[in-house]
């Protein structure tokens, strides 16, 4: 069965290297969006099942509030997961994270073992 | 069989780097100096932890925030007089530590001999106004608290004293060289609502009420340091407190009310009040302030200290977040718009996207074999 996965970072490089890593997936269907006004229309429209979100981006939406979005919409909400990315892994940043209602949370620099290990984890606690 | 422990190779390779290296911990105390570094003159190892505003930027980009400028020039008195250092750091820290590149800006000034060949008494370190400012700042602040603490209701002018002295230590951080903007992530009600419990008491006793609209949950964040906002707000709202006054003579209260309005890439923030002064009269106050000219003063603009320093304190903060003040007059209310982009600044990541391809390159293989197994599961 497919799987969408939206991959969302402001860093044109960031999301290369992230669509790179799960190229290796099979079946998997990838998306990008560069700022987070995109990211939220494209959700509504793809409905992913994972999505791996920047956190801060620059304009009117950054990664914990599309976060909060994706996880409040009645029809996204139960099916996608979130992945969080971010430079900062302090308390404060995890903390805020889970109020956005995160999966999970990967700290840049990341290896690419680790996000693929945390994507399979992510897309089988949804299956 | 004892193992002699093995040399960390990052440190090794560090080592052998031809430029003075430094790594700092977050407090601002030297863990590494390669050995080109320990070979100067200026011995940058023992010095650079004792100046303020090496301290300040060691402290703010090991807490994650961005600097502006991430390059300074500091003096320092080496074994042969006063050399001047420039500082380069890394723009995040690199596993918990902050790397610092030292070179020598100007030769050490030696101990130079009198005219009649004298030897003349060494130069005193020269410091910034920021670093007195900051020095002050850990001098008084110190005292005060001990103060406040030691007492079982603090004094309301050691509260004033303490607000005047980081107020000063914010101006002269704002309008200095190195001003370090953070990328700390604000959201605004949440701000203007902490501030305005801060002049709860004054807004009390000057029977101000605080009034909000247009608050909602999805407001976009603003990003940038949490001082310095928290500070123009501080300013913005005491002085709405100090000059507003009751809609008619016969009501016994006033207020302030602040709203909140999204335009997509702005956050604007309207902070009303009844003011004793007309907006033309303050407008025309503001322009003598950026003109400083104290010939306008004898001619009697209003000297309130708290504007004097307050307005072009609150608008420097703004310029330096990529924002702008504005104060206007709207149906015999005195609106200050405080407009603030919203969402992250443009990254400057070009060490984590180096350490991030670094990481990469390392698990490539591994990344190729796993996906090889996935191909062939059997």
């Amino acid at each position: 069965m497919t799987v969408r996965i939206l991959i969302v970072d402001d860093q044109p490089d960031i999301r290369k290297l992230i669509s790179l890593t799960l190229q290796h997936l099979d079946d998997a269907e990838l998306h990008e969006a560069d700022n987070g006004g995109d990211a939220w229309r494209l959700a509504q429209d793809l409905k992913p099942d994972l999505m791996l979100l920047d956190v801060m981006m620059p304009g009117e939406l950054d990664g914990y509030q599309v976060c909060s979005k994706v996880k409040k919409d009645p029809l996204l909400g139960p099916r996608t997961k979130v992945i969080l990315l971010t430079a900062r892994a302090q308390k404060e940043d995890l903390e805020a994270g889970q109020r956005a209602g995160a999966d999970a949370y990967l700290t840049k620099a990341f290896s690419p073992l680790k996000l693929l290990d945390k994507v399979d984890e992510m897309l089988e606690a949804r299956s | 069989m004892s193992t002699a422990a093995q040399p960390n190779p990052l440190l090794t390779l560090l080592d052998l780097v031809p430029s003075p290296l430094l790594l700092f911990s977050p407090d601002g105390r030297v863990a590494f100096t390669n050995r080109t570094a320990k070979a100067m003159g200026a011995r940058p190892a023992l010095s650079l932890p004792g100046d303020p505003v090496v301290r300040a930027l060691v402290r703010d980009i090991g807490q994650g925030q961005m600097a502006v400028d991430r390059v300074i020039e500091v003096e320092v008195n080496s074994d042969d007089g006063v050399a001047r250092l420039r500082c380069e750091c890394a723009p995040k820290p690199i596993a918990g530590l902050v790397a610092m590149a030292v070179s020598l800006v100007e030769k050490p000034t030696a101990a130079a001999s009198g005219p009649a060949g004298e030897p003349t008494a060494p130069k005193t370190e020269r410091l910034t106004l920021q670093q007195i400012m900051e020095l002050l700042r850990e001098e008084l602040m110190g005292a005060m608290d001990g103060v406040i603490a030691a007492l079982p209701q603090a004094p309301e002018p050691v509260l004033t004293l303490r607000e005047r002295v980081e107020r000063l230590t914010d101006m002269v951080n704002v309008f200095g060289e190195d001003v370090l903007i953070g990328d700390e992530r604000m959201l605004m009600p949440e701000m203007v609502r902490g501030t305005c419990a801060e002049l709860a008491n004054l807004a009390r006793d000057r029977a101000v009420d605080f009034i909000f609209e247009g608050e909602k949950e999805d407001l976009p964040p603003v990003y940038g340091s949490r001082k310095l906002i928290r500070r123009a707000l501080y300013e913005c709202l005491r002085n709405a407190v100090d000059h507003t006054r009751p809609a008619n003579a016969t009501a016994p209260r006033s207020a302030v009310r602040i709203s909140f309005l999204p335009t997509g890439s702005h956050l604007m923030l309207s902070i009303r009040n009844m003011g004793v002064l007309t907006a033309p009269v303050l407008n025309r106050y503001a322009g003598a302030i950026f003109r400083a000219d104290q010939h306008t003063e004898a001619k009697g603009t209003p000297t309130s200290s708290t504007l004097r320093i307050g307005l072009p304190l609150t608008q420097r903060i703004m310029q330096l977040h990529g924002g702008r003040l504005k104060i206007e007059d709207v149906d015999d209310e005195i609106d200050v718009t405080l407009e603030l982009p919203t969402g992250a600044p443009l990254k400057n990541t070009q060490h984590l996207d180096m350490l991030q391809a670094q990481i990469y390159a390392e698990d490539l293989s591994k990344l190729l074999a796993r996906s090889r197994g996935r191909k062939n599961p059997s």
